[in-house]
């Protein structure tokens, strides 16, 4: 009988023979007394944790979305010759989709809503191979899309992201010879601090670049060109690593002012519960005392 | 028209950084200390091939590592 535990002992002996159904009840509340009580220690704890990194999430998404608009600015700067000279890639095009993610986790849908859209990329373009930036959704699309990985990059936008970082990336890609018409790169774009959506851009190679049908309009040499294709592609990825970055830091922001909410709601009704049986305890104890003294 | 780095072994990227490189090496002391700070990033590439290679390999820091 747990009963026996707060009890002074004298009244305790004398609940021993009738203590049935009425009483089990009370005791498993005293039981739980303790239980509830470190829970809800746990939990307040993770509400702290969970609260400063939703402020650090959301200083970062201030600076992060400072550096996405300058990326901008070079991402349009390498599509804008794409919509002049009309560039596009052909239908059976052996396209290079360019996943972009990051090491990060704890920020909502961000990994999976890119995996999912580059399973649909490659449920329709079934020649292509896959570069991808970033463990999570490597670990993701490692799962069913392994053979067709050709090259993955870890530790990329630690920081904010940096043009040099991308122009890295964009050199291990052409260094490690994988033969592609054009280049998706697949992001997440940061429509507003709630929302973001799994977009696809193109980059084009020096092969479709050198199609265009309105090429001509430029006064351009194929040494210059395929400069352009290196730079572009940089640019591309610049773009799409600054736009992903601002959307992951959001996404955070709003995952752990979900989790706060939570776990505040938790903490109000776990001391409602612990109240509650505290209470109904002392009330217990003072019953048995009267009992007790009644039937002195 | 064609170019001597490329002629060399370097893509445009790699002359692109290097460029930047020397530039930021002469900045005058206080924007070359914001400028190197940028200048220190470094990934991790695997290739892959049927299946992890394993090949972890550091990229460069300032990125002007020569085709050898």
């Amino acid at each position: 009988m747990f009963v026996v535990r707060t009890l002074p002992r004298a009244a305790a002996n004398t609940l021993l023979v009738g203590a049935a159904s009425p009483f089990t009840p009370q005791a498993r509340n005293m039981a739980t007394l303790k239980e509830i009580s470190m829970r809800l220690k746990s939990v307040s704890n993770i509400a702290k944790i969970t609260k400063s990194m939703k402020m650090i999430a959301s200083t970062k998404v201030t600076k992060a979305q400072r550096a996405m608009e300058a990326a901008r600015v070079y991402g349009n700067s390498a599509t804008a010759l794409y919509t002049h000279a009309e560039t596009t890639s052909a239908a059976d095009s052996k396209d290079l989709v360019i996943v972009v993610s990051s090491d990060r986790g704890l920020c909502g849908g961000i990994h999976s809503s890119l995996a999912k859209g580059t399973r649909k990329f490659l449920h329709e373009h079934p020649n292509s191979s896959l570069a991808i930036i970033g463990q999570k959704a490597r670990a993701q699309l490692q799962r069913d899309q392994r053979a067709k990985i050709a090259i993955t990059f870890d530790g990329v936008s630690k920081n904010l992201p940096t043009w040099n970082e991308a122009a890295l990336v964009a050199d291990e890609i052409f260094k490690s010879g994988v033969q592609f018409d054009t280049a998706q790169v697949v992001y997440n774009q940061f429509k507003s601090v709630i929302a973001f959506d799994t977009v696809t851009v193109p980059a084009h190679s020096l092969k479709s670049l050198s199609e265009s049908p309105k090429l001509a309009a430029y006064e351009v040499e194929e040494p210059v060109l395929k400069n352009f294709e290196e730079f572009t592609l940089a640019n591309t990825l610049y773009w799409g690593i600054a736009e992903g970055n601002a959307s992951e830091q959001a996404a955070k922001r709003t995952a752990m002012e979900n989790a706060t909410k939570n776990a505040d709601e938790m903490i109000g009704k776990l001391t409602l519960t612990y109240n509650r049986s505290r209470q109904a305890s002392i009330t217990n104890d003072l019953i048995d005392i009267i009992t007790g003294a009644m039937a002195i | 028209m064609s170019f001597f780095w490329r002629e060399a072994g370097l893509t445009y990227l790699q002359y692109a950084n290097v460029s930047a490189k020397a530039l930021r090496n002469v900045l005058k002391d206080q924007a070359k200390a914001v400028a190197i700070r940028r200048e220190e990033q470094f990934a991790k590439v695997q290739v892959w091939k049927d299946g992890k290679q394993g090949d972890t390999r550091v990229i460069d820091a300032s990125g002007n590592k020569l085709n050898l």
